[in-house]
């Protein structure tokens, strides 16, 4: 007893969406978390050089002190977080799809200029890299889940319809 | 070949309006000295000063605390100089790229519709308490961003909201008493509130302005407009 090609075929190509849904959420699922923290993933394991204390014989006196360097991250990473225009991207992911994510990989997010205001030159250069980076890796974020998103929908209604078709062909059965 | 070409324009569209917070300077002449009260959750900010707005869309700043600071702001570039270290930073934009702004200032000064993308929809416009109350459609590369909310008076805006599509506000600006400095009317004071995704409250801008005037065009006063010298130490910033 053997299984026509045409069922043979189906059960390919079922098992291909299936496989390729599964692939997609695995994958935004592992790339999702590299992605949320991008400034700390470029940090070492390593242990950090103490930066804070006199400076080194020879050094010049204008380190940047530690307390404004660290609320420089931390206000750019949540100004970059909540400027982020996730609807816009995620229909950039989802309408374009690669071209959309594309585009949310180069286009450079700005950081506005009144935050800049009364700071120190230490916390504008860190400031202004932070939100650029953490922007960058938001809107990526967003239009991948997009793309994600558009690929489950577009691979559900093509088992729909495989479905819809088969069930709608009269059976052939071999004996 | 056709797809593609769409595919790019829309694109480019994304690009254009994924940028926030980006009304276009008013093209307007203004001196004013100014208080900037900053409150997020890492406590209160103040930063004082002057700035002016010269016609063709350029905003110089200097701030007197609490740190010395020049900020000239212009349709190609973005320069913040330090006097006293002799030092500058100077971002260079391409012309696709809006320039940045001062938003909160913007706001209160040029017309609320004229700064949506051109693809947003007029939804109401009723009078309440004898004010006009605006209510738009906020559309970007073909996609519904959320809606914008305008209250105004005869002197000008009162207040301006922006929200998602889910009505969670994301920015709003309320505006003071206003004074009129040649066809421009000024609010004295602008309260800016921006919130995160889910209409969470992060910052408030409040900003006091005084000694605001029209100055005399054959004299224009280059208020903080960080004039750099030759032996200025510039570095590039990415913007």
């Amino acid at each position: 007893m053997t299984r026509p090609t045409s069922v043979r075929k189906v059960g390919v190509r079922k098992w291909a969406g299936t496989f390729m849904v599964v692939a997609v959420v695995s994958g935004a699922m592992i790339v999702s978390p590299l992605l949320e923290h991008p400034v700390q993933a470029q940090q070492s394991w390593a242990p950090q050089q103490q930066t804070w204390g006199p400076p080194q014989p020879g050094a010049p006196a204008y380190a940047p002190p530690p307390v404004d360097t660290a609320r420089a991250v931390m206000e750019a990473t949540q100004d970059a977080q909540a400027d982020e225009n996730g609807v816009l991207w995620f229909f950039a992911g989802c309408l374009l799809g690669i071209i959309g994510v594309v585009i949310a990989a180069v286009a450079e997010p700005t950081p506005p200029p009144a935050r800049l205001m009364g700071k120190s030159p230490e916390y504008l250069a860190i400031y202004t890299q932070t939100y650029k980076s953490e922007g960058k890796s938001a809107q990526l974020r967003s239009s991948l889940w997009g793309v994600g998103t558009a690929v489950i929908v577009v691979v559900a209604i093509y088992v729909i319809l495989i479905v819809t078709v088969l069930k709608s062909q009269p059976t052939s059965t071999t004996y | 070949m056709g797809a593609w070409a769409v595919s790019v324009a829309v694109a480019s569209t994304f690009v254009s309006a994924a940028i926030p917070g980006a009304p276009v300077a008013p093209a307007i002449s203004l001196s004013a000295s100014f208080v900037l009260k900053t409150i997020d959750a890492q406590g209160t900010d103040t930063v004082s000063g002057a700035l002016s707005f010269i016609p063709g869309g350029e905003v110089c700043v200097a701030v007197k605390t609490p740190t010395v600071q020049e900020m000239h702001l212009s349709p190609r570039e973005l320069v913040i100089y330090y006097p006293e270290r002799d030092l500058a930073f100077v971002a260079h934009f391409d012309p696709s790229q809006p320039p940045p702004m001062l938003d909160a200032l913007a706001a209160g000064i040029v017309d609320p519709g004229s700064t949506l993308p051109g693809e947003s929809k007029l939804l109401e416009r009723k009078r309440e308490n004898g004010n006009l109350v605006t209510r738009w459609r906020v559309v970007a590369g073909g996609a519904e961003t959320g809606e914008m909310r305008t209250v105004e008076s005869r002197a000008g805006a009162i207040s301006l909201e922006l929200s998602e599509k889910s009505g969670k506000p994301q920015r709003r600006f309320t505006f003071g008493d206003r004074i009129r400095v040649g066809t421009h009317s000024v609010p004295r004071t602008i309260v800016a509130d921006y919130f995160a995704a889910g209409g969470v409250q992060k910052r408030e801008e409040q900003w006091s302005l005084a000694d605001v005037i029209r100055p005399d065009p054959r004299h224009p006063a280059q208020i903080g407009c960080a004039h750099l010298r030759p032996e200025t130490k510039i570095q590039t910033l990415q913007w």
